[in-house]
């Protein structure tokens, strides 16, 4: 396989998604490419992040459960503590591997079964989801700091329909459709940067799906980045691959927030 | 946040976990302060069960304290260490059978400081269905992609190129959390 082919799986081995021969062909591969090394290292950071979007619960017996730790590491030495003995997982296969020790490390005293089953099931819960988008809108811009920015773009007293987050450190635009109508044949969507009183610069252009989706990654060009502030983020509907300037009033728009 | 209340997370994170290879009980315990909540609600999502998730979470303390990383090796975010042992730890316990699992709910945003829950949550609810449904049984269901395109009925390769979409598509959205470990530290819970 090549590098191109193998990179492709750095998202699932980051996730430990890889069956035994994938990942031994990719920890392979692994050992020597660099490049494969951060992509494996950024998914790893993503699939932390992950970990905040499982549903929030409190254990029912906290105090309890941080007691029974704390009192069975009084028992034990770390192992780094310990002269010679000391593990250091400078790879990401390495630290997979110390991650999968876990089963044998504690397995065999603390194994205890599950005897029921009761994840909630929520898919039906997605649209609601959506609904909550908007007012969601007003905390990510406020959280995101100053690298990432967005925009809700919506028809005027209209729940948003499609998003653009700028992410200034990477210097792309991530542009998220979620109820925006497939462009008819020989045309297609386009983004445009818009400030009051100069001509709208564009952001790129994109298609949404028969489902009203559609992602896209667009560059950010130069002339948007050296314009300093922009106020509005529109959306428009243009014949094939784009126009120069728009042909039409924005479809959608909406404010960039929290822009410098 | 200030980028410098962000640095000083990184000097705590860090600095916890050096504690904890030095053999520093209060280390381990400020670190379970800080990250016990999310790895049982972690575990309680793959397993279903309030107890096992208990075991998780205990299992997966006393493993960091057994095991704890330290110095240069400590390449990628304590979370992403700590839910990395999590998600194996769960998905060994867990029954084969257990139901379906869905990220990006809808439960009451609390204990979210800095915001993190709120904008992960709002990234993942900007993925295409499809989308989210590999990453959610490839991250909580803990399959491998074989088992994922099973599962969906899909080629192996679409469930990965699925994969990859949806991953690609969160870095690229949560920027500034994941441009650097050591920028990751944003994280509270």
């Amino acid at each position: 396989m090549t590098h191109q082919d193998l990179l492709e799986s750095a998202a699932a081995y980051a996730l430990g998604a890889l069956d035994g021969p994938e990942r031994a062909e990719f920890e392979a591969h692994l050992a020597g490419c660099t490049s494969c090394k951060a992509e494996v290292e950024a998914y790893q950071e993503v699939a932390g992040l992950l970990a905040h979007a499982a549903s929030a619960v409190q254990p029912p017996n906290g105090a309890a459960l941080r007691h029974r730790i704390l009192s069975e590491a009084k028992g034990v030495r770390p192992i780094s503590a310990a002269p010679k003995v000391q593990r250091r997982s400078t790879t990401p296969a390495a630290w997979l591997a110390a991650a999968a020790s876990l089963l044998l490390a504690v397995g065999a005293g603390l194994a205890y079964r599950a005897e029921r089953s009761r994840v909630a099931t929520l898919e039906g819960e997605v649209a609601e989801e959506r609904a909550q988008v908007a007012v969601r809108d007003s905390t990510i811009a406020a959280f995101l700091g100053p690298e990432v920015h967005v925009v809700s773009l919506a028809q005027p007293d209209q729940k948003p329909s499609a998003r653009v987050f700028w992410n200034h450190t990477r210097q792309v635009f991530i542009v998220t459709a979620f109820n925006v109508p497939p462009a008819p044949a020989g045309k297609t969507y386009q983004l445009w940067a818009l400030r009051k009183g100069k001509a709208p610069m564009s952001m790129g252009t994109f298609n949404t799906d028969a489902s009203g989706r559609g992602t896209a990654i667009l560059a950010v060009a130069k002339d948007i980045t050296d314009a300093g502030f922009i106020d509005d983020c529109g959306l428009t509907l243009e014949p094939d691959g784009g126009s120069p300037q728009p042909t039409e009033s924005p479809r959608l728009l909406g404010g960039w927030r929290h822009v410098d | 946040m200030s980028a410098t209340l962000m640095r000083s997370r990184v000097t705590t994170d860090s600095a916890l976990l050096a504690g904890i290879a030095a053999g520093d009980e209060r280390a381990l315990g400020a670190l379970y302060d800080r990250y016990g909540a999310t790895v049982y609600s972690l575990a309680y999502a793959m397993t279903g069960d309030e107890t096992t998730a208990e075991t998780v979470v205990s299992d997966v303390f006393a493993q960091v304290w057994r095991e704890p990383r330290s110095g240069p090796a400590t390449r990628v975010g304590a979370l992403s260490w700590i839910t990395s042992l999590a998600r194996v730890r769960a998905k060994s316990l867990r029954r084969a059978e257990s139901g379906s699992v869905a990220l990006g709910v809808t439960a009451p945003v609390n204990g979210d400081r800095d915001g993190s829950r709120s904008t992960v949550r709002a990234a993942i609810a900007d993925l295409p269905e499809d989308q989210r449904r590999v990453l959610e049984l490839a991250y909580l269901g803990g399959m491998t992609v074989g088992e994922v395109a099973r599962q969906l009925n899909l080629q192996e390769a679409a469930a990965r190129a699925q994969l990859n979409s949806a991953m690609h598509f969160l870095r690229a959205a949560l920027g500034s959390r994941v441009a650097t470990p050591d920028r990751l530290v944003a994280t509270r819970v």
